[in-house]
């Protein structure tokens, strides 16, 4: 592979918008997937390991994080479909060149995911088997390997050319793994799905603080089960970041970045755990939320490094700035943003007492405006369309 | 142009359609039983009717552990499938609609997230609000259908892009129109179905089953009553005419794609009336698992004739099927791909056109003929046809050893000639490449016709 043929595989039709534009995305949504894909990892393990204590509060504890795992997925998946378009958009030869080299495992990543989610939920309803949510772990953790892999074969690409055809013989099964760094895999989902669980509890012992149908003892539980889970996710972020960067990081000149991300995230983690508090679990999640947009950040970095060897910068894709289809985010953004807020107020409300509860008449109000909002975007698209069709009538 | 992903086993296309068919029977029930639970609830308030809440609760489980979640899946698993099927092509649609996605994106959000929030907020709030919720639900749902009809009728009826290159042009397309209402009007007809399928989850003597069955049965009825008459009177004269011309050969849809859709609107039509005549047996599982399965046909056949009209292209008018862009843009200044390749070559121009090198040189200078053969049938033949015994379940997918074999051209020259021939079928486009590269598919085409059918070289 060439400079100049990883620059002919872009896309001939360039960006829609500015590529920084595109990269801004791709970062930020990145971090809302893989906070929710490593909330699914963290809970469901824990939740596997409390099914297997007889203790009451594990008991309670693994029926928590069993539905939150349930939750998570769903979201995660729908969190990750952002990340996957804009990366299309400035990384297409990298991201394309990956998916069909591994194309047997890219077709299958839905399904896995499907029936791992599927057998979560059995053992969401059934609450007792275990053995489905083993099947259902090792399914999620394969869809997590493949994306994993999916990224990392491309930063790559003097070896695409040898991973598709050894010898010369193109092989077109894509049924081989490629690009995969294990210390990587295992810092980004393993320590991040500690670290994510340990937040999650932290929120939960937060928000049913005054609940007191909850007992304070199974709060303080949770709370001391999510300074363990802090813990143990920097310590393993630390370990395994640093062997990450003395692997790939060394690999592609960024050992010394990874190596420092690495020890700042455990560090800070291992400090914060005994000093979280279900007070303070807005904050830990604040903090958190950084420290992902850290590694994002640096995912990204490294992504550009790998690629700007070959002289490929994604700042540099070829683009137009597409009025129309901005319109048309932007509009439904601002139809869609205080909706998703006022759904997620009502759930706030709807758990404060055992009984359920309504939202204030405040957020009533802000819900019809919801409706009148989503009323609105309907006559907008349809009025556009109308638009589109009577300017083009006389061409 | 990318690596090939030719699938293992099942043909890389079949899959996608596999996937496809699945998200739109879980997405299409999705859609309209938000509308539908919604007026259900609306009922149970105005009437006075709280029984009714059983029904809404044991749907929207469902919705929850499947619908919902499984139809964004698979939403999702399409891209995953055609990003290692056909890369240039979802990069045509990601770079004219990725913000179109991305605001489809927000509806999923609101679908997966509200379903969750609806579900678990039945009792707990005030009905008035769990009913706004519903609403919000049916508005959010409708929205992701709003937009991906504009993507998908753009694939083969771009319309005014191909001149503008502007992304409303083509989203705003001439099929857009026909498209979006007929299948909203179509997948009353499949949600009244799973509405049939959570009414028999209810104890027999339930009275939400007296009021719920008759009503799915009528929606159901008129959804695809209207949804049969604007497919036939309003998008079928809408299409290209080219997809026209295709829709009539047999070679390209054949009978028994049409069996197919006849089957599912007889199926469904047939279970709806029993909905209205005789309730019992309509919520019967077998009737109604039989229905879903034969809907899952039809809708296989309209899915499958909708890609199948477009041909040769996946973006009719720009972009062949194996990813060749056939045309100049001029809106982007994207040039056409095809003179090029002819003149230069396929395997000095493409990145991932490898061969091996011949062990003995020969007129293919350094490489293996019949390998380099085997690598410019692959680039040109593979998106549509089964080229190698990878794919060849079943006898593999419009199989070229078969079709060759069929025809009698079992012998590298006679493959030669008819490669010549092949742009003058309506369905297909030229082939590409140097007249050395010809001789080189031809002569690995060859190979293919004597691996699948040996008899051949053995009666030659």
């Amino acid at each position: 592979m060439t400079p100049e043929a990883l620059l002919a595989m872009r896309d001939p039709l360039g960006a829609p918008v500015h590529p920084l534009i595109a990269q801004i995305l791709l970062v930020v949504t990145y971090v809302l997937h893989i906070f929710f894909v490593t909330t699914a990892i963290g809970s469901l393990i824990a939740g596997l390991y409390g099914l297997n204590r007889k203790e009451e509060n594990w008991q309670r504890l693994a029926k928590v994080t069993i539905r939150l795992s349930v939750q998570a997925t769903g979201l995660g998946i729908t969190m990750g479909i952002a990340p996957l378009l804009f990366v299309q958009v400035i990384y297409d030869p990298a991201w394309y060149t990956a998916t069909t080299l591994m194309g047997l495992w890219t077709t299958l990543f839905i399904p896995a995911v499907a029936l791992g989610y599927l057998f979560l939920y059995i053992l969401y309803l059934r609450g007792n088997l275990a053995g489905v949510g083993y099947v259902a772990l090792a399914l999620l953790l394969l869809a997590g390997f493949t994306m994993h892999s999916l990224a990392g074969a491309g930063l790559y690409p003097s070896r695409w050319v040898e991973w598709y055809a050894p010898g010369g013989i193109p092989d077109t099964t894509g049924v081989r793994f490629f690009g995969y760094n294990l210390p990587r895999f295992t810092a980004l989902l393993f320590g991040q799905a500690a670290l994510s669980l340990g937040v999650m509890l932290l929120l939960f012992a937060w928000y049913f603080r005054r609940r007191e149908d909850v007992p304070q003892g199974f709060l303080a539980f949770i709370q001391g089960q999510a300074q363990g889970a802090l813990r143990l996710g920097a310590l393993l972020f630390g370990a395994f970041g640093l062997a990450w960067a003395f692997t790939q990081g060394r690999e592609l000149g960024l050992a010394l970045p990874v190596a420092l991300v690495a020890l700042v995230v455990a560090g800070l983690f291992y400090l914060h755990a005994p000093r979280a508090k279900a007070e303070g679990a807005l904050n830990t999640l604040a903090l958190y939320l950084g420290v992902l947009l850290l590694v994002g950040l640096l995912r990204e970095g490294m992504r550009m490094t790998a690629l700007g060897r070959m002289g490929y910068s994604p700042l540099a894709y070829p683009f137009v700035w597409e009025w129309g289809s901005l319109l048309f985010f932007v509009a439904t953004g601002l139809a869609a943003v205080p909706v998703t807020v006022y759904l997620a107020q009502v759930l706030y409300a709807s758990g404060r007492s055992k009984e359920g509860g309504d939202p204030s008449p405040g957020v009533e109000r802000f819900g019809d405006l919801g409706v009148r909002l989503l009323v609105g975007w309907v006559v907008f698209y349809l009025g556009l369309g109308l638009f589109v069709v009577v300017r083009n009538l006389g061409v | 142009m990318y690596p090939v992903w030719e699938g293992v086993i099942l043909h890389s296309a079949f899959i996608v359609a596999l996937v496809a068919v699945a998200h739109v029977l879980f997405s299409h029930v999705t859609v309209a039983a938000t509308w539908f639970n919604w007026w259900v609830e609306r009922k149970a308030l105005a009437e006075g009717k709280p029984y009714l809440y059983d029904y809404l609760k044991a749907s929207a489980l469902r919705l929850l552990m499947f619908a919902y979640t499984l139809g964004a899946m698979f939403g999702v698993g399409i891209w995953f499938s055609v990003t290692a099927s056909n890369p240039r092509g979802i990069s045509t649609l990601i770079h004219n609609f990725v913000f179109y996605w991305a605001a489809e994106w927000f509806w999923f959000i609101i679908d997966v997230f509200g379903i969750a929030v609806y579900y678990y907020t039945f009792g707990r709030v005030n009905p008035k609000t769990h009913a706004r919720i519903g609403l919000i639900l049916a508005l959010a749902a409708t929205g992701t259908l709003a937009i991906i009809v504009g993507i998908l009728g753009f694939k083969l009826s771009p319309g005014h892009w191909l001149q503008t290159g502007h992304s409303l042009d083509g989203f705003y397309n001439p099929t857009f129109w026909p498209m979006l209402f007929a299948r909203f009007a179509l997948m009353f007809a499949l949600t009244a179905l799973y509405a049939l399928l959570v009414a028999s989850s209810l104890p027999k003597n339930h009275p939400a089953r007296a009021e719920v069955v008759p009503l799915a049965g009528k929606v159901g009825l008129v959804g695809l009553a209207v949804g049969v008459a604007l497919v036939l009177f309003w998008y079928v004269p809408s299409l290209p005419e080219h997809a026209r011309t295709l829709l009539g050969l047999p070679q390209v849809v054949q009978k028994v794609f049409y069996i197919k859709m006849a089957l599912g609107v007889a199926a469904v039509a047939l279970t709806l009336l029993l909905a209205l005549l005789a309730p019992q047996l309509a919520v019967q599982r077998g009737v109604v698992y039989l229905a879903f399965l034969l809907a899952f046909l039809g809708l296989f056949g309209a899915e499958r004739t909708r890609e199948a009209i477009r041909k040769p292209d996946i973006i009719l008018g720009y972009m062949a099927s194996n990813q060749i862009i056939q045309v100049d843009f001029a809106p982007r200044g994207v040039k056409a791909e095809v003179s090029r390749l002819n003149q230069e070559g396929v395997l000095k121009s493409l990145p991932f056109a490898v061969a091996p090198g011949a062990k003995v040189a020969g007129p293919a200078g350094a490489r293996d003929p019949v390998e380099a053969g085997r690598t410019l049938v692959v680039l040109q033949c593979s998106s549509c046809h089964t080229v190698s015994k990878n794919t060849a379940l079943l006898g593999g997918m419009r199989n070229l050893a078969a079709m060759f074999h069929r025809r009698g051209m079992t012998e590298a020259p006679q493959i030669r000639a008819y490669l010549e021939t092949i742009g003058g079928f309506p369905y297909m486009h030229p082939v590409v490449g140097t007249a050395e590269e010809r001789d080189y598919m031809a002569q690995y085409l060859e190979r293919l016709v004597k691996e699948f059918f040996p008899q051949a070289s053995a009666g030659r």
